[in-house]
């Protein structure tokens, strides 16, 4: 987690550069199966391109160099100033294979080579002159000087076929010169002769040759050239358009060249099965490493074999997770495209900028995300971003900004959508929230629990109902489905400037790093990322409400605490803040002291569902089996947070204040006995 | 029927180079000093062959190249570029206005005895 945003780059760079390399490789072989088909070239530039601003980016100017020379050969191929022939190939091919290498390099912890050579090399490349590959197997090379090439494409441009011949002599005696000197004469009445191999400077007595390879420019048809060359007995030659396209179509992946990618299709169901798997073996292998009487008896042979069996164990597990994971990009541009739709639709004027969409996330949870966020986004061409006038009124360019950035953060994922609109309406919140039941007139919320009133199920502020955001669902969707991924989201805004809303996320919906909770005999996992920190207050930071609620004084706060003793009916637990520990956990703005026995270990644990018995269990997210072989239980911050607050509140208020929220059920219910 | 071959350029060492390398092979040859000079002379007894120099003053190679191929009378003369190491435009150039072929500066011997021949036969 600790890697510098440098390095971050360059792992993103190994990974992608290999892929565009790939990606090369492959188009440069269809390319040569194809001479001149222009999509392949289009794609084949593109890629180059892409590689050159990433290698750039990742601070690898000498293979950006390499990838520009590579791009300019290409430029050349594509306005037909050198040919697509067998040379220049050669040469590209060995170029994808040095990069290759030096990605290589840079894997290993090396700085790439110095490659000027290869780039001269490349600047070069066909403008000397090129070989062409005979289709024959014994015959020599056409070369072609540049001004050939450049003869070909005028030819071409006028309607010439370049084709290129290759002809059996009908004998093979001292003569066989003079024969290759006709067939030469001969084509040259019917088109251009643009070379010839042997050339026609060697066509002397004296010059022996198994094939006559000829690259010609005709508009004739096949069969005039061969009933031109008949008389010669030269009819029998083996003919290849140099630049045609061939009947058979091209594959699928080259028609839409932007999913170009190595990959191999696997059914999802198998990929969970082996990362369910790799769970266990974890499971197992924190088992045996944890296991007494390895820790006795441990000789040093063991004890190294078990540490790398953790290690392995640990990069299995990493390597797993990574096959169900996707970047983002997809998710971004069919976001980018509605953002764009939409705006048309309302006539407002909308910058949509988007950063990292190179983020991988779970598959399961990308899938989950994209309802939020086009609600997000939905709500902020509606309501965020203003007409245009109005925005000139205040001074702001006409055109909104709404941007949205992924990014990772500690071990999260974190998902940003900005605007820069008018800012959310507290009155209006507030206003709302009373008319709707959801807050009692004499309740005054803090500024983050009346913002975060707008994620209540049936709330919404905009006046009217429009096309676009108003069709009975709203912000409470976004939060119901960043809760089902195990994420927090929290909302800030400033009147007038904008709007920001901040979905976290865990990276995988099937690991969490967890603190793992002592309370009497029972184990259980709060996941770290709900923590702020915890301590030991002293007796006289305590206080206690209607005898029954303690509150703890933090830093002139007043927390909430919630002992998991009495939350879970542990009998053997501690309820005394003062002899066990406090956690402060957050959740949606929200701070609660959880008492607990003691803070055991930090774990990275797979999360197991309940099962069908226990279902959706109150102030519970899951279970996991601990590395002694237990299953601890994995606590939902949010539903306890919820369940504190609307106690105090209840209790300072000294009636009932619905900060009604999904949780409300379990709030008002008692909390069943889980515990194992 | 001796074939007669036309040498454009204005550079004399040049002219006198090609002459030379031509003599004794049976041809008769022409010599211009520019491209006006050569059309004047190809409409007065058109050669069988034009060895045309790109840069030349006034009328440079690919203009005269251009007369003599939009010319019903003299479009069917084969003409051979010969240029010193130019630009690819330049030479992209010569055979959009109708060049048959090209050689390059400083000339091969052999290679422009066969490009010769191949045209004249």
């Amino acid at each position: 987690m600790a890697k510098s945003l440098n390095e971050r780059i360059r792992a993103t760079f190994l990974e992608e550069g290999n892929e565009q390399l790939e990606a090369l490789g492959a188009l440069l072989l269809e390319l040569e199966a194809h001479p001149g088909d222009a999509e392949s070239i289009a794609a084949l530039l593109r890629i180059a391109h892409n590689f050159k601003g990433a290698a750039g980016t990742a601070g690898f100017p000498t293979l950006a160099n390499v990838a520009h020379a590579t791009e300019e050969v290409l430029e050349r191929l594509r306005d037909a100033k050198i040919a697509a022939v067998g040379g220049v190939f050669d040469r590209l091919f060995a170029t994808v294979d040095e990069l290759k290498a030096q990605l290589g390099r840079l894997a290993d912890g090396h700085e790439p080579d110095e490659l000027g050579a290869l780039v001269n090399e490349l600047k070069n490349l066909g403008l000397g002159s090129v070989v062409l590959t005979p289709v024959a197997p014994h015959g020599g090379d056409v070369v072609l000087g540049e001004y050939d090439l450049v003869r070909i494409k005028v030819l071409r441009k006028r309607g010439f076929r370049i084709l290129r011949l290759t002809l059996s002599p009908p004998h093979t005696d001292a003569k066989v010169w003079k024969w290759a000197r006709q067939v030469a004469q001969k084509l040259r009445t019917e088109g251009d002769v643009i070379g010839t191999e042997p050339r026609e400077t060697e066509f002397k007595a004296g010059l022996k040759f198994d094939l006559l390879v000829v690259v010609l420019a005709t508009v004739h048809a096949d069969a005039e050239l061969r009933a031109l060359l008949s008389p010669l007995g030269a009819d029998n030659f083996e003919l290849v358009d140099l630049y045609a396209k061939t009947a058979e179509a091209s594959p699928d992946y080259l028609k839409r060249p932007t999913t170009v990618r190595q990959s191999l299709k696997v059914d999802v169901e198998r990929v969970d099965n082996l990362v369910d798997m790799i769970g266990e073996l974890v499971v197992v292998q924190s088992m045996v490493a944890n296991a007494p009487e390895f820790g006795a008896a441990a000789s040093r042979r063991i004890s190294n074999c078990l540490s790398q069996l953790t290690r392995i164990t640990r990069e299995l597990q990493d390597a797993g997770l990574r096959l169900r994971m996707v970047p983002l990009v997809g998710v971004f541009q069919h976001l980018s495209r509605m953002v764009r739709d939409l705006s048309h639709k309302t006539t407002k004027e909308v910058v949509f900028t988007t950063s990292g969409e190179n983020v991988e996330m779970d598959r399961g949870m990308v899938e989950h995300v994209v309802d939020p966020l086009v609600h997000m986004l939905r709500n902020a061409i509606d309501h965020g971003i203003e007409a245009p006038e109005e925005r000139q009124r205040c001074g702001k360019p006409s055109a909104g900004r709404i941007s949205l950035s992924a990014y990772h953060q500690g071990g999260s994922i974190v998902l940003d959508v900005v605007d820069d609109g008018r800012g959310l309406d507290r009155a209006k919140i507030l206003a709302k929230a009373r008319e709707r039941g959801l807050l009692r007139e004499e309740v005054t919320p803090s500024d983050a629990e009346l913002l975060n009133l707008v994620f209540e199920s049936g709330f919404s502020t905009a006046t009217e109902v429009t096309e676009i955001s108003g069709r009975g669902v709203g912000m409470d969707v976004v939060r119901k489905h960043v809760e089902e991924m195990r994420g927090r989201v929290a909302i800030t805004s400033t009147p007038g400037v904008g709007t920001t809303i901040k979905i976290v996320l865990p990276l995988t919906l099937a690991i969490i790093d967890g603190m793992l909770i002592g309370c009497g005999s029972e184990r259980y996992i709060l996941p770290t990322i709900a923590i702020v920190e915890s301590l030991r207050p002293a007796p006289a930071a305590l206080s206690s409400v209607a005898g029954r609620h303690q509150m703890l004084s933090l830093r002139g706060h007043l927390l909430p605490l919630v002992s998991l003793a009495e939350l879970f009916h542990v009998n053997d637990g501690c309820n005394d803040p003062c002899r066990g520990l406090v956690v402060v956990v957050e959740s949606v703005g929200r701070r609660v002291g959880l008492v607990v026995d003691d803070v055991l270990a930090q774990q990275q644990v797979v999360i197991k569902n309940l099962g069908q018995g226990l279902g959706r269990a109150p102030f519970l997210s899951g279970a996991a089996i601990l590395p002694d072989g237990r299953v601890g239980l994995i606590l939902n911050v949010d539903e306890v947070a919820a369940f504190s607050t609307s106690m105090s509140t209840r209790s300072v208020g000294g009636r009932r204040t619905e900060l009604a929220s999904p949780q409300g059920e379990v709030a008002a219910g008692a909390p069943a006995s889980t515990s194992p | 029927m001796t074939k007669r071959i036309m040498l454009v350029d204005d550079t004399e060492t040049v002219l006198m180079f090609e002459k030379i390398m031509l003599s004794g092979h049976g041809y008769e040859v022409v010599t211009a000093k520019n491209g006006a000079d050569a059309l004047e002379k190809v409409a007065s007894r058109p050669p069988d062959l034009i060895l045309l120099d790109i840069q030349m003053p006034e009328m440079d190679g690919i203009e005269t190249c251009r007369n003599l191929k939009n010319n019903p009378k003299t479009q069917t003369i084969p003409v051979v570029m010969v240029t010193t190491k130019g630009t690819p435009e330049k030479v992209e150039a010569a055979f959009m206005a109708g060049c048959n072929d090209y050689l390059t500066k400083p000339v091969d011997k052999l290679e422009f005895l066969t490009k010769v021949k191949s045209f004249l036969g």
